[in-house]
């Protein structure tokens, strides 16, 4: 009895554990094949008008008032009903949209935009140079605490009508990237909406884009309905619902299940997956770059030696096929190869472990059963890294390829926080990290090398041999920050990526690329290397 | 009663001041700096040194941890939840829309769990040692180990994409229309299988014991039916216990939500405290809990209640 008991047991539950996992494993093949997408663009079709599209972000929108939110998510989140004086399109090169020209004087410190006159807000109020005025001045305003006032505050002087179309921007002090900023900090919103609803703005907002605003259901989802009255003509589609989606697997089970039609990010992992399903996949490069950060002044990678051989040791194309399913770009030196500052001129770290290994044998560090010593130090490297599981396998293939030129290599894992506290403290030797850099140009990457900034986790600037570095950063960037004329910041930035290859101030690793997964029905839409879908040419076809 | 109404409700409060003094210092003594996840480095990579001070003396960091804690009680004391550092928000409001989703999952999880869990636990144990006990029991232990990530993502494959059946994800309003109700029903399947097992376990081993008592021989010996002897008789008595462990069970859901309500796309109080953790926005994390262990109080509290409406030979005095 009792054995009979214990087989019926036994039977029962390996009939359920298999029944789940033939369901998880086969299901994906069940899938019934439907009518294969067409290989390359069908000829031209008509738009078609009607259809709410749906797309997918990572989380919910700080705020709907657009001055009161500066983060990615927001931003694309806010995009159908917002627009800017300029924007950048899918080339990267600068393009009217409330603004139809603009000029800026000689010493850069005057920049005047010529405004279209047939611009509505969605309140059906004018969009006028009064208009671009009020919003600079919200922006500037303390007690609104806008998320872009730390952008323009150290810069903007004041904003001038100069007459019902046209607007001058007067700056404390020349400024390099005042152009881009435009683009992105300062989507126009009403200023009757703005001063009638008070704080209730927030819930309601108003912009110029082709898209309303209808409802805001936080954590789930935005709606936007067609704007008629729109300068660009009456958009497409009814409508777009953007949904909060945070989970990346319940994004693929959505576009999978056709319920949802665009998103902004899936996994690498994910694309094939989704191209079987005959889901569209975009890929762009992101506004980010990868680096190993090096903490300058403590421990062997205080040698520039050994920040060298670090850097030939680690076979950066594996991992980029192993962990990012091939995802990325190699690095050169922090520039992505389609940014007009990216340099041929820098060289390259190239892979190459023979190189590594005689560059610690010269400066002394001696190899004895498998680990180099130099005056009884051993060559100890600590890999420090957050508990995200990308970044911890990416840390202990490092630590794999360090230990095979003689490296005494650790990983330490540490939860998000933590790690930022030891980042900046500089307790780790190497790390696996990431920045974003606006615009593509080396804004960012700059900064944080100079010895002000909050993210620079180098210590560069404790560092004896390297302080004339640390101080020609410093310059260099005060120097772009000023400077509007490109071939002059594309010197400025040259010689800062020569410098960081030189003195491998951090490992160039790779430029990470997004993937947009768009279904096959939707056309028009644009897509841009910020990742920003504009939606306003976009139509759906008729699929019943 | 009323007297135990009141002696319950002033228990409360240190039982809530004591949550809120453990999740404060948890929060501020645990490595990572909230300012730095307001400025995170792949964001705003370009933020100086004066910019992140300026950010702290703003949102009162810079200050004491005992000065921080004690304007954080009297805040909370005049029902104020303070602002997200991360979007600057007032919380109460954002609260206040999230607690009416994550009630409504938990209801409809725990009425999953009651109506399955009680049943099951009973067929096992009138039908002990057969073949149905074998299947519930292992069912049962199935959705006690198996992980709700697992879970509810298994069934968003089979239900939203393989048989289409349900939308995989989702809000589209309250339940109590079809329309709001088809996007809850995985996610409260997802958050009541954890607690259907246990119930069906904990009454299916209360209804044993009970059975085995001498008032249910003297009952059927009494020749009375055995449907009666089970659901008047037996029944009742074995739920005592399983109203204690309901109580603790829909706490556990209310935390439980955390993971549903991330993979389904659920706009709920869990999935604000998760996204305050990970953040490190305080009072966020704060204010959530807080409402976290209300509940917790308010269902232990019902529970309580409960058993005087059960057994009458239960008194409140």
């Amino acid at each position: 009895m009792n054995n009979r008991r214990r087989l019926m047991f036994a039977l029962v539950a390996i009939f359920i554990v298999g029944a789940m996992v033939a369901f998880a494993a086969c299901a994906p093949e069940t899938e019934p094949e439907e009518e294969p997408v067409e290989p390359d663009e069908p000829e031209e079709l008509e738009p078609q008008k009607g259809g709410v599209v749906s797309i997918a972000v990572g989380g919910d929108p700080h705020s709907l008032d657009y001055h009161l939110q500066s983060d990615w998510v927001s931003r694309q989140a806010l995009q159908p009903m917002f627009e800017s004086l300029l924007y950048y399109d899918e080339n990267e090169e600068l393009q009217p949209m409330l603004a139809e020209d603009w000029d800026y004087s000689e010493d850069g410190m005057t920049f005047t935009f010529y405004l279209r006159e047939d611009v509505k807000f969605h309140d059906g109020t004018d969009f006028n140079a009064e208009a671009v005025k009020f919003n600079f001045d919200r922006i500037l305003d303390p007690e609104v605490d806008s998320r872009h006032l730390p952008t323009f505050e150290p810069y903007l002087d004041e904003v001038e009508v100069v007459d019902e179309y046209t607007v001058r921007f007067h700056l404390l002090e020349p400024w390099g990237d005042f152009l881009g900023q435009v683009t992105w900090s300062s989507m126009m919103q009403s200023p009757t909406a703005i001063e009638e609803m008070g704080d209730d703005y927030a819930n309601n907002p108003v912009g110029t884009g082709p898209f309303m605003f209808d409802e805001y259901e936080p954590d789930s989802h935005i709606d936007y309905v067609r704007f008629e009255d729109y300068w660009g003509g009456e958009p497409y589609l009814d409508g777009i619902r953007i949904r909060v989606i945070p989970e990346a697997s319940t994004r693929v089970v959505e576009l999978e299940a056709g319920t949802l039609d665009m998103a902004y990010g899936v996994e690498a992992k994910d694309v094939a997956r989704l191209e079987d399903a005959g889901v569209i996949v975009e890929e762009r490069s992101t506004a980010t770059y990868q680096t190993l950060a090096v903490s300058l002044p403590d421990g062997p990678v205080a040698e520039r030696d050994v920040r060298r051989a670090v850097a030939h040791a680690i076979d950066r194309q594996t991992i980029i096929d192993e962990i990012l399913d091939g995802a990325a770009e190699i690095s050169r030196a922090g520039v992505p190869s389609d940014s007009p500052y990216y340099s041929e001129n820098v060289p390259e770290l190239e892979y190459d472990p023979e190189k590594a290994k005689q560059l610690l044998e010269d400066a002394g560090w001696e190899l004895d059963n498998g680990i180099r010593y130099k005056d009884g130090e051993k060559l100890e490297m600590d890999i420090l890294t957050s508990d995200a599981e990308q970044r911890v396998l990416i840390s202990e293939i490092m630590q794999e390829q360090l230990s095979r030129i003689g490296f005494d290599a650790d990983v330490t894992t540490l939860e998000w926080g933590a790690y930022l506290d030891a980042m900046r403290a500089g307790d780790y030797h190497v790390s696996y990290w990431s920045l974003a850099t606006y615009a593509h140009e080396l804004g960012t990457g700059t900064m944080n090398l100079r010895s002000d900034a909050h993210w620079n986790v180098s210590g560069i600037y404790e560092h004896p041999e390297l302080a004339e570095v640390s101080e020609r950063i410093d310059e260099i960037v005060e120097e772009v920050a000023v400077t509007v004329d490109v071939e002059r910041r594309a010197e400025l930035l040259e010689e800062f990526q020569m410098m960081v290859v030189e003195e491998v101030l951090f490992v160039p690793m790779w430029h990470v690329l997004s993937h947009n997964p768009v279904q096959p029905w939707v056309h028009g839409y644009e897509l841009n290397n910020y990742n920003i879908f504009w939606m306003r040419d976009a139509w759906i076809e008729d699929t019943d | 009663m009323q007297a135990f109404i009141v002696k319950r409700l002033l228990l409360a409060i240190p039982t809530l001041l004591a949550v809120m003094t453990i999740v404060f210092f948890s929060m501020h003594l645990a490595p990572g700096d909230p300012v730095d996840q307001m400025i995170p480095p792949d964001m705003e990579g370009s933020a100086r040194e004066d910019m992140v001070e300026r950010i702290r003396a703003q949102y009162g960091l810079d200050k004491p941890l005992h000065l921080q804690f004690l304007s954080y009680i009297s805040r909370i004391a005049r029902l104020d939840f303070g602002n997200s550092l991360r979007t600057r928000r007032a919380i109460a409001p954002d609260l206040r829309r999230r607690i009416p989703n994550t009630l409504q999952l938990g209801a409809m999880a725990t009425l999953i769990a009651v109506c399955l869990g009680v049943t099951f636990g009973i067929i096992s144990a009138v039908r002990r040692d057969t073949l149905l006990d074998n299947a519930t029991m292992v069912g049962a232990l199935f959705g006690v180990s198996m992980p709700s990530f697992f879970f509810g993502y298994m069934m968003m494959l089979i239900f939203g994409l393989y048989l289409r059946w349900l939308p995989p994800s989702g809000f589209e309003g309250h339940i109590f229309q079809w329309a709001g109700f088809r996007y809850a029903i995985m996610p409260a399947l997802t958050l009541g299988t954890a607690s259907t097992a246990v119930l069906a376990r904990f009454t299916r081993s209360s209804m044993l014991d009970v059975i085995s008592q001498d008032y249910i021989r003297t009952a059927r010996s009494k020749g009375l039916g055995e449907r009666i002897v089970i659901l008047r008789h037996a029944l009742r008595n074995a739920l005592i216990p399983v109203i204690t462990l309901l109580g603790i069970q829909f706490g556990a859901m209310l935390s439980g939500s955390v993971i549903t309500e991330t993979v389904f796309s659920w706009p709920g109080v869990g999935r604000f405290l998760i996204q305050g953790i990970t953040t490190r926005d305080f009072p966020v994390v704060q204010g959530t809990t807080l409402i976290i262990a209300l509940g917790f109080v308010i269902a232990n509290f019902l529970t309580d209640l409960a058993y005087g409406f059960i057994d009458p030979r239960i008194r409140y005095d």
